[in-house]
């Protein structure tokens, strides 16, 4: 469980040891988070970045087989850029729960057009490992696990910012976080480590290195 | 001559070399009895996964969660070759694996 200002001095931490994305490509600590504060009440601080994600493609139109029709079939160039495939805006941000004290994640996800993906989409998209989420099944505002008390993607209003938003839900973070920060070595159990295991529990469903 | 089939041997020593993965498990997680294993290092994470609900007993829907070092969590698409060759210590790969749920 983590305060307020632990979670601020988390957070301000891990933009610090984790600016930019290593040079080598390894993908253990996502990075690029800015720290951002209300700009007139304290304590409403956040983690934000945006990524740029590949949409799915539309299912494209077959070109038909060259024998039915006696023409040079059409090779596929990759060079061509498909309008059919879109980029999807992912606004990523980490906020404290102040029911849970812990850190939650927020995200919103938009097409080219502005327009926010529906949950079917949000399920399917690159921002989510492949086969870790269930099908919301007709749900259209939250996918929730079966035998579970609380839905595990929902909607809700940023904490900060007000805007609405898709976020995962925190109750099992503290648990979670607690059981391998326990098994951290001595000598490291600080805020920032703590971070770190909030992002590697968090990395399990969410690709954190999608769009970079 | 002699350049092309050496350089067909080592492609095919790549396929079988093995590398060593600790297991170590977090929390309440089942300890098993033997924690080292040699795996194919060509294999994606993905066999070292299904290789450990096989150990576990975990069937396919058990909540079960892997980690590097403790660091960060895998893709499973990534291979077991070059997560050895990047985060390996003491000549082994540390598995660090969890059966809490962490979501819901």
């Amino acid at each position: 469980m983590l305060t307020r200002s632990d979670f601020d001095q988390a957070c301000k931490a891990y933009v610090d040891a984790h600016r930019n994305a290593r040079a080598s490509g390894v993908k253990d600590y996502p990075a690029g988070w800015i720290w951002t504060e209300h700009p007139y009440v304290l304590n409403l601080g956040y983690l934000s970045r945006t990524r740029h994600l590949s949409g799915t493609p539309h299912p494209r139109t077959d070109v038909g087989e060259a024998d039915d029709f006696n023409h040079p079939s059409v090779e596929e160039d990759d060079a061509v850029w498909h309008s059919t495939e879109e980029s999807l805006t992912c606004n990523q941000y980490v906020v404290y729960s102040a029911t849970f004290g812990v850190p939650a994640f927020y995200f919103t996800l938009h097409d080219r057009s502005g327009s926010p993906l529906a949950l079917e989409q949000v399920v399917q998209s690159a921002l989510f490992r492949p086969n870790t989420l269930p099908s919301p099944d007709g749900n259209t505002f939250a996918v929730t696990l079966p035998h579970s008390a609380f839905s595990l993607l929902s909607q809700g209003d940023h904490p900060t910012l007000g805007t609405p938003s898709w976020y995962l839900h925190p109750c099992n973070t503290a648990e979670v976080v607690g059981e391998i920060m326990a098994e951290v070595e001595e000598g490291r159990t600080n805020l920032l480590r703590c971070m770190e295991a909030w992002f590697m529990v968090l990395g399990n469903i969410v690709d954190l290195f999608a769009g970079e | 001559m002699h350049e092309a089939h050496e350089a067909l041997e080592t492609y095919k020593k790549k396929d079988v070399n093995k590398v060593v993965v600790r297991f170590k498990a977090v929390g309440n997680a089942p300890i098993m009895k033997q924690n080292f294993y040699k795996i194919t290092a060509s294999n994606r994470f993905q066999a070292v996964i299904q290789f450990l609900r096989k150990e576990l007993g975990w069937k396919q829907g058990d909540p079960l969660f892997t980690y590097i070092n403790l660091a960060f969590s895998p893709a499973p698409d990534d291979t077991v070759a070059n997560l050895f060759k990047s985060f390996s210590t003491d000549g082994h790969l540390i598995v660090n694996y969890s059966t809490t749920a962490a979501w819901g």
